[in-house]
């Protein structure tokens, strides 16, 4: 392969790389913007869960209650104990039995439930010093201890969120390398963008909604490529540093694993902070007593605040510390300011020093792309950003079929056509799976989620609405396909326009289901018992709505007007 | 069956190439830059976050710079030795810390 020069070559690698891994980029950006309102859209559906934000809630009187009533995740309890067991000490110790390690629980100024997680240690490991833990994770209502069952599916957290970086796919974790190798070539993609638009700033205020549909689709590639280009290539970097000590580039977990755990011992020396249980049993001293202390001490440091993170390290253990850190929703780095107490005198050990330059980089680039600061304009341009680059790439792959499909027809390839097929699949069809989802959130009953008659794994409400996900998104590719036959004769593909007419209904469908389902009307979560959650999600299902309907109508209705037209441009272009 | 043979000679390995060369030379430069920071006295996380702010840019060069370049053959001979040299540099670096204790 040989380029004449390097625009040439930047604009294969744009083009090529730009279409194959644009697909994998459409996911990301579209859930990566759904999850920047993920707690909200749990809101919506999990209505039990329709209530304002709460506080850390007291862990002497409340949390250790949950803490000591949970058990192991049977299904992790039945893959890692295998592994992690070395049954020449004897049998493995059964699940409601395992002592537990750690215990963490995690709140932000947008969750009125709690999120907790117990790491259990296994007694007669194979490599004791490994992290041998199996986990449990609940979700309670801060308010009164009750646990929300996992079952009830949080869609936005737990589904929309995990999307945007893994796509789901936990086998090997390939989700994740394949997110990776996607926002590397979008970097890639932004680069060789600048490089062959060289009018990069008239190109800005360039779009002409009265030309041939193959110049409007690149007019506002560039226009969304320009204007939200420090946005795109900004989180596609941080998405790639925020992983990479765990997938992308783990060195200092393989190749530098002795330095690093050498830091870590000297480190515990350093801190005071036990690396390793004493292996002599303690009670626990009150960890409110603590919080109490952590939160003066922080206001002594004009920085007051509430508890974020809260995590016991060694749970029972003469080792045991109380680590606090500040929740960081003032601020755009992630959480810090940690201070840490005996677990059992109730001591403060140690006070999180200042960070170096380079960690207050690192934690102002990755809490930038987190979010976990309160500004909600702020937030919302993070959505607009999100769905420009969505539509930047799909008019990418609009642009590209459009150019090329007339030269396909005359030499008899179906390359255009299965283009087109996937373009519709990952823009039409990914919003009709979104909105079937939620839909099927507010239809299905939720006895379905605690019923003892059922008792497959596939049949919670949570699994029938991953199902439903999949199944509408697989539905929508197969249609794509079927309807996709006008595009090899240079013509379009109807699908566009038939997705775009069902994703109006069922958005609209979603929003009344929501009303008759719950009694939240807008009427009511904008006016009467104002709950914006639930009237956001509400507001951008409508507007989704009519975004679609209207470009329904926009589009062909038969495929003769659109070859007449495609014939005239041929003449005329 | 050969001309999907020629299109992935021709289209696909380049960039696959470009790309391992890429990200080995990525993985060297990482390595050292936070093995070297350890072992100027810097604490092992600043060095962590040193390295992982300075990866992805300097894998994004590397990228274009094996992909254009007029003979990759050369690139190629850096990137792949050059970041398999600095990995064992640093694994070095590691052994003379861990053996002296001295991070």
């Amino acid at each position: 392969m040989e380029f004449r020069n390097t625009r040439q070559g930047m604009a294969w690698l744009h083009t090529w790389l730009g279409l194959i891994l644009g697909f994998v980029l459409m996911i990301c950006f579209f859930f990566g913007s759904l999850s920047v309102f993920d707690r909200e859209i749990d809101r919506w559906a999990i209505p039990d869960t329709r209530f304002e934000p709460q506080p850390m809630p007291s862990f002497d009187d409340l949390l250790i209650d949950v803490y000591e009533r949970t058990l192991p995740d049977q299904d992790e309890y039945d893959t890692l104990m295998p592994l992690y067991h070395d049954e020449t000490q004897g049998p493995a110790t059964p699940s409601e039995q395992l002592p537990a390690d750690e215990y963490w629980a995690y709140t932000t100024h947008r969750d009125p439930v709690l999120r907790m997680g117990i790491g259990f240690r296994v007694p007669q490991a194979k490599n004791p010093e490994e992290h041998n833990h199996i986990h449990a994770n609940m979700t309670i209502d801060p308010r009164t201890g009750a646990d929300i069952p996992d079952e009830q599916l949080k869609i936005g957290s737990d589904w929309f969120y995990p999307l945007h970086y893994s796509l789901n796919l936990q086998w090997k974790f390939i989700g994740y390398y394949i997110v990776g190798i996607a926002a590397f070539f979008m970097l890639v993609a932004l680069v060789s963008g600048i490089w062959i638009h060289r009018k990069i700033f008239k190109e800005f205020f360039t779009f002409r909604p009265d030309k041939r549909p193959q110049r409007k689709a690149l007019d506002m590639h560039n226009m969304t490529g320009v204007v939200a280009l420090p946005f795109h290539f900004f989180f596609a970097l941080t998405g790639l540093i925020i992983f990479a000590s765990f997938f992308y580039l783990p060195v200092t977990n393989t190749l530098l694993k002795p330095l690093h755990e050498l830091h870590e011992e000297i480190e515990a020396t350093t801190t005071g902070l036990p690396h390793e249980r004493a292996g002599v049993e303690a009670p626990m001293a009150s960890v409110d007593a603590m919080i109490v202390d952590a939160k003066k001490r922080w206001d002594d440091r004009g920085m007051a605040g509430e508890v974020g993170f809260l995590m016991i390290h060694h749970v029972g253990d003469a080792n045991s510390y109380v680590s606090i850190y500040r929740a960081g929703s003032d601020r755009v780095a992630l959480v810090g300011e940690g201070i840490h107490y005996s677990a059992v005198s109730g001591e403060m050990i140690y006070e999180d020093p200042e960070k170096s330059f380079a960690e207050n980089a690192g934690e102002f680039l990755t809490g930038l792309h987190l979010q976990h600061f309160e500004h909600w304009f702020l937030r919302w341009l993070y959505v607009a950003g999100g769905l420009l680059g969505c539509v930047c790439i799909a008019t990418g792959f609009i642009f590209f079929v459009e150019k090329r499909k007339q030269q396909h027809y005359q030499a008899g390839s179906q390359a255009s056509r299965i283009v087109d097929a996937f373009a519709v699949t990952v823009i039409t069809g990914m919003l009709l799976a979104t909105v079937s989802m939620l839909l099927a959130n507010r239809l299905l009953p939720i006895e379905l989620s605690n019923s003892e008659l059922i008792n497959s794994d596939l049949i919670n409400k949570g699994d029938w609405e991953k199902t439903i996900f999949c199944g509408v998104w697989a539905l929508s590719f197969l249609h794509a396909v079927w309807r996709s036959a006008p595009v090899a004769r240079a013509q379009s593909n109807p699908a566009w326009r038939e997705q775009a007419f069902a994703v109006g209904a069922v958005a609209a469908l979603a929003v009344i289901a929501n009303w008759l389902t719950t009694g939240d009307n807008l009427i009511k979560t904008l006016l009467l018992d104002p709950y914006m959650a639930v009237a956001g999600v509400d507001i951008s299902l409508l507007l989704l709505s009519g975004i679609c309907f209207w470009t329904a109508f926009q589009l062909p209705k038969k495929h003769s007007e659109n070859t007449e037209a495609t014939q005239c441009n041929q003449f005329s272009g | 069956m050969t001309s999907l043979w020629i299109g992935f000679r021709e289209y696909v390995s380049p960039v696959i190439a470009t790309f391992v060369g890429g990200y080995l030379f990525t993985w060297g430069f990482t390595s050292l830059v936070i093995s070297v920071c350890v072992f100027s006295g810097f604490d092992f996380h600043t060095a962590e976050y040193t390295g992982f702010l300075l990866a992805f840019p300097v894998f994004l060069l590397a990228f274009f710079l094996i992909f254009l370049s007029s003979y990759r053959p050369a690139a190629y001979l850096v990137s792949y030795g050059g970041g398999t040299l600095m990995t064992l540099c640093s694994w070095w670096l590691q052994l003379l810390m861990i053996d002296t204790g001295g991070i």
